[in-house]
């Protein structure tokens, strides 16, 4: 069963979540931290299948959308990364008042994961985080982006001019929009700053790494995360890129979500 | 802005969120339906903008996922259609509604096949007051009326944009065309206008007899297309014959926003879209 539900200081956050099934309850509670924009949208129903098979498998599952996305509150273009961090804690802290487990396990997926990396276990309070395919640096974010959203243009306002396209009268200078989404300026420095190649902190104790598809930036990336946490496993799990499809094209990450269900089992053994 | 998440339908299975109108609520409430598979925050967030815009013109507004889309979960053993089904979860989050804030009138408002649940559900449900078509596809499920429909578009294509394509004309004269297809369209749609099947005809009849219905009970309608989106053609093929002594009725209105795609992805087509629902309510 689903219980939705708004949530934080304001009730701003929605989030929704899968109870567990009750004869196989597990004591680790799971917060999955999604992605935004065209990505959030696309890739609902991935996170939606791999919350109800998490929680069939006796997991508490927290999904959430950040603040100015989905049904939250606010608008996408007041956000600030920081803001989205700080989401990630309320949501954590959210699952363990509400179950008290033993243990957190974050799930980021894209941008959530990029986030969710640079969360500080000991005080967010997560000892597992799998990583699945997070966006590696802001900017190259951002050229994909600006260019989706050209190629847009380009195929059905043929007369507009994309390169000098303002998104909407009232708009801040500086905004930016993407397919429906705008980015504040402050957002967009916040995502150009976005490096996770540079990431100097720790990682919790358990970490799995999660790619649909390989990349220089991902391999990068895994090369350099990998001393940060004692137990770090890595994925390559073959599926469509969740958040590339069209909903009506949308198929569930088969591959992926056995690897994460798979994973979790063997660390509930372990414990 | 107040918005409250619930769990609605005769088997509290369809999640929704419930947005508050800003005061004075003006007794009626809004329904916004799934546009096909996508979730209830709509394509590029279009369901919340919407809802929240309409709340702000005086609604009690719910967006829903029906079951099987988004977060509700599809009972096991359903043994209705999908459509029958669409339409009965429809009523349903509107008798939760009218216990829970004793709301009488409703108006509905979707995109593609919400477009048609919208319709569907005013020709069976009398608390329904307006509803909204935002490029309605479908109607019906028969496989030869959507493939006759849609090779209106192919051909409409072929002479509005290949056959004055130099692009195309070169492709044609050094043999890269794909002429199988295009003998396909044109034969299909030569065998259409000289042999138009019965049960054609009897599902552009019914729907086109149900939109007239709708209107003669005074239920207000607004229609509204994408300029290219192949729900014109069946906008076309249902009522077009009928739109200007519809357009006199005064509880009829139509529009079509240019250069956007089926889900109006782009903002500044969204601002249009909701602004024009938004009038339109304002004046229901």
């Amino acid at each position: 069963m689903r219980e939705p539900f708004f949530f934080g200081a304001g009730a701003e956050i929605f989030g929704i979540l899968d109870r567990p099934e009750p004869e196989k309850k597990k004591n680790c509670g799971i917060v999955i931290c999604g992605s935004v924009g065209q990505e959030y949208i696309r890739s609902h129903r991935a996170l939606r299948e791999l919350a109800k098979r998490l929680s069939r498998a006796g997991y508490p599952v927290l999904r959430f959308d950040y603040r100015g996305c989905g049904d939250s509150l606010g608008e996408c273009d007041e956000a600030r990364l920081d803001e989205w961090r700080e989401d990630i804690v309320v949501a954590v802290q959210r699952m363990q008042s509400r179950y008290r487990p033993r243990s957190v396990c974050v799930i980021g997926f894209r941008i959530g994961g990029s986030l969710a990396i640079e969360l500080d276990p000991g005080r967010v309070g997560c000892d597992r985080l799998i990583l699945w395919e997070p966006v590696v640096r802001g900017a190259r974010l951002l050229d994909e982006l600006r260019e989706l959203h050209r190629h847009h243009v380009a195929e059905w306002q043929p007369s507009r001019n994309a390169s000098r396209h303002k998104p909407e009268m009232e708009s801040p200078p500086g905004t930016m929009e993407s397919l429906g989404f705008e980015f504040s300026k402050e957002m967009q420095d916040d995502l150009a700053a976005l490096d996770l190649l540079r990431f100097e902190g720790k990682l919790p104790g358990d970490v799995l790494f999660i790619d649909n598809v390989e990349s220089e930036d991902g391999r990068r990336l895994r090369e350099h995360v990998r001393g940060a946490s004692p137990r770090f496993e890595y994925v390559c799990a073959e599926d469509d890129p969740a958040w590339l499809r069209e909903p009506y094209q949308s198929v569930v990450p088969q591959a992926t979500v056995s690897a994460i269900v798979r994973w979790l089992a063997r660390q509930e053994g372990q414990t | 802005m107040i918005e409250q998440a619930i769990v609605m339908g005769g088997n509290q299975s369809l999640v929704g969120i419930v947005t508050e109108p800003e005061p004075p609520w003006n007794g009626s409430a809004a329904l916004v339906l799934n546009a096909g598979m996508v979730h209830r925050v709509g394509p590029s967030r279009l369901g919340v903008r919407l809802a929240r815009q309409l709340a702000k013109e005086g609604y009690r507004v719910v967006r829903f996922d029906h079951s099987g889309v988004g977060d509700s979960w599809r009972q096991p053993g359903e043994s209705r259609s999908w459509e029958d089904l669409l339409v009965s979860e429809t009523r349903e989050v509107m008798d939760g509604l009218a216990d829970l804030y004793d709301v009488r009138k409703f108006i509905v408002v979707g995109l593609c096949s919400g477009a048609v649940t919208a319709f569907r559900t005013a020709t069976v449900d009398e608390r329904v007051s307006g509803i909204v078509m935002i490029n309605a596809m479908g109607h019906s499920t028969d496989d030869d009326w959507n493939m006759r429909i849609r090779s209106r578009k192919w051909v409409s294509d072929y002479v509005t944009k290949s056959a004055v394509s130099i692009d195309s004309w070169k492709r044609a004269l050094t043999g890269r065309i794909r002429y199988r297809r295009l003998y396909k369209v044109l034969t299909k749609r030569a065998a259409g206008w000289l042999f138009e099947p019965k049960r054609i005809k009897e599902i552009t009849n019914q729907t086109r007899s149900q939109f007239r219905e709708v209107l003669g009970r005074g239920i207000r309608t607004l229609v509204v297309h994408s300029s290219a989106d192949s729900s014109f053609d069946y906008f076309n093929t249902v009522v077009k014959p009928e739109v200007e002594s519809l357009r006199g009725s005064g509880d009829f209105d139509y529009k079509i926003i240019d250069e956007t795609d089926h889900t109006f992805t782009v903002l500044d087509k969204q601002r249009d879209l909701v602004d024009t629902i938004a009038t339109w309510a304002n004046r229901s």
